[in-house]
């Protein structure tokens, strides 16, 4: 075995440059591998940071039923039980208490429907980017109960600008009558959200608790976590010990389906682009291994003509196509990691950019995993020794007679 | 049985190729004895059938009829890892070029045979030393093919081909490629080798030098032995 290993090695560099070029297309399907793979990984993590990051969260608590009808009558059951539960939860790093409902928003030149947040101002720094996306005036604080935060494409429309007075409109719970506030135009904000620019409102929870009617009751609790993978590898765990009391938990994968199915999708053009650069190496190495089979036909029939079995042939031609793998993939390797690592320096920048319901709010960057070098190389390295059974079996039938005659 | 004095036994030996739907008769019922110890010429003009016969006989090309016999085995009925075995065990090849394997130094092309034959490194380094020197090679050990002369590749299969002290040395034109003074001190060679150690040399050449040297000529034509004459 050692033997044959041994004159595999020495026979694939008896062409040193076919060899290299073979090595290098095959190198080259590897590297693209690893380097869509870091990429993928990139785009899905920014994808899921900036679904969650912006304002979702990475879970939210909500009453049940409350998602389909928005009823503002179905605030968080013991939301107190809830909150102290949460301040004690190791893998929530932050929550943040809302209510919100549906509205309309109105100024002196226009009229709009807008979907109302009662925040905490303080602790929504913590988990959203509201604070962080402000354009003109400033953020909300605390003390000020009439202070409201509108979209940049909302205050165009009702040509509304810090300082103005806006009205807000509600419905209230359990009466339905609708209740009128006023507020003053605290910020103008651009999270780059389409629909959060165009129709939401912030005021402070106390406000939109007391609008709607509510006293000190919630409708959500945003909560982020130490880990984003928490949601998706714990996700279960979480929602199973905070859907009590007729709660309902989930976590992003649950709230945005869509990310889900995208990032699902994702996984399969990998698992295709994976299919196509294998269909290369196949061809590659079929190609190779009979070009060398033909060259080699004599050798290979001296090799038989003195006593080896056919297997032993056959084993001979495998190693050599696994040292090519081998070789391959160290040249697949080094080139993948210098290109991902020299375009991770700039990233893609996609900011602003919408991809199913998702809008990227910062650049994409490509993430190293181990999988990519070590995952892909063995499957490289496996998928080369199966393919080149073909051409081993093929001069392992070969006659010997006809081996040493042709060469001739 | 006479089968098992004879190192080469052929009956009725035939083998028929199909070449574009042609059926050429290449050998045409053959029958040979070859003793031991014999240093034995098959000559003929190209296309005679001497190479044909010669596979036949060493088991890399089934007959199509007749039967082969080599040392005492018949070997017209073994097939597949049996005959690989046996080529192994029995048969030392002598190719007319090409013979050795580039990546392999001389060392260890000398030594494959017994490596397939699972002898101890030990002892096929001592073997390999040996045979090195019979051929005039001694020191050659470390040397790659493409570092040494046509004729010193010859000398190293002749190495290889006698390293395993086998029934039987096949040389298919083994000076075609040479000069007349190489050829000359090849055949030399072979020909103490012989007497040294007894064992069977079968030639298939036209070149005369060879039929010189041979002790006895087998005549091919047209797949048919014509002539066989034993030199005095």
């Amino acid at each position: 075995m050692r033997y044959y290993l041994k004159l595999a090695w020495r026979n694939i560099f008896r062409n040193r440059r076919r060899t290299f070029l073979t090595g290098l297309i095959i190198g080259i399907g590897l590297a693209a591998m690893i380097f869509v793979d870091a990429y993928v990984v990139g785009m899905k993590d920014t994808m899921i940071s900036s679904a969650t990051s912006s304002f979702l969260g990475h879970a939210q608590i909500h009453r049940e039923g409350f998602q389909d009808s928005q009823d503002a009558d179905l605030t968080i059951a013991r939301a107190d039980q809830v909150v102290e539960r949460l301040g004690e939860d190791p893998a929530v790093e932050s929550f943040s208490r809302r209510a919100l409902s549906y509205g309309t928003i109105s100024a002196p030149a226009d009229i709009a429907s807008v979907v109302v947040y009662g925040i905490e101002p303080e602790n929504e720094k913590a988990l959203s980017k509201v604070d962080e996306s402000m354009v003109r005036g400033s953020y909300l604080e605390a003390d000020q109960e009439d202070g409201a935060l509108i979209g940049e494409e909302l205050a165009e429309r009702l040509e509304a600008e810090v300082g103005d007075r806006i009205v807000i409109t509600v419905s209230q719970a359990g009466s339905g009558e609708l209740s009128q506030t006023l507020f003053r135009v605290q910020g103008i904000f651009r999270m780059h959200i389409q629909e959060i620019d165009e129709a939401t409102a912030f005021v402070p929870l106390s406000a939109a608790q007391s609008m709607l009617g509510i006293e000190q009751g919630i409708h959500e609790i945003a909560v982020r976590f130490d880990r984003t993978r928490y949601a998706t590898e714990q996700g279960e765990q979480f929602a199973e010990e905070y859907s009590r009391f007729g709660n309902v938990a989930e976590t992003w994968p649950q709230l945005v389906p869509q990310i889900k199915y995208v990032l699902d999708m994702t996984n399969i053009s990998i698992a295709i682009t994976v299919i196509l650069v294998f269909a290369m190496i196949v061809f590659g190495i079929i190609n190779t291994m009979f070009m060398a089979l033909y060259e080699r036909t004599f050798e290979f029939g001296v090799l038989r003509a003195v006593g080896t079995r056919p297997s032993r042939l056959r084993n001979l031609i495998v190693f050599e196509a696994g040292s090519l793998a081998l070789y391959a993939a160290a040249l697949g390797i080094i080139l993948g990691a210098g290109v991902t690592l020299i375009s991770s320096l700039t990233g893609l920048d996609l900011t602003g950019v919408e991809f199913a319901g998702t809008t990227f709010t910062s650049r994409i960057y490509p993430v190293f995993s181990l999988r990519q070098f070590t995952l892909y190389p063995v499957l490289v390295f496996g998928f080369t020794c199966l393919v080149s059974l073909y051409p081993a079996g093929h001069a392992a039938r070969m006659s010997v007679a006809g081996a040493l005659q042709r060469a001739l | 049985m006479s089968e098992q004095h004879d190192i080469v036994l052929t009956k009725g030996v035939k083998k028929d190729y199909r070449r574009d739907s042609v059926v050429v008769h290449a050998v045409q019922g053959i029958d040979l004895s070859i003793k031991k110890g014999e240093f034995t010429a098959i000559v003929g003009p190209s296309g005679s059938g001497k190479t044909t016969f010669l596979n036949v006989i060493s088991g890399l090309d089934t007959p199509t009829d007749g039967e082969v016999w080599l040392n005492g085995e018949h070997i017209s009925t073994m097939s597949g890892n049996e005959l690989s075995d046996f080529r192994r065990d029995n048969i030392g090849f002598i190719f007319q070029a090409y013979n050795l394997i580039p990546v392999l130094n001389v060392e260890e092309n000398v030594e494959y045979v017994m490596l397939l034959q699972g002898v101890s490194a030990e002892e096929r380094h001592r073997r390999v030393s040996e045979i090195l020197e019979e051929v005039g090679l001694g020191g050659f050990n470390d040397r790659f093919p493409k570092a040494i002369s046509g004729g010193q590749q010859q000398r190293v299969a002749i190495a290889r081909a006698m390293v395993t002290r086998p029934a039987l040395v096949l040389a298919d034109e083994p000076t075609a490629n040479l000069d007349s003074k190489t050829s000359e001190s090849l055949l030399d060679m072979m020909r103490e080798l012989n007497r040294n150690t007894g064992m069977t040399f079968v030639f298939s050449t036209h070149d005369q030098r060879v039929i010189d040297k041979a002790r006895r000529v087998v005549v091919l034509e047209d797949g048919v032995n014509v002539r066989d004459e034993v030199k005095e």
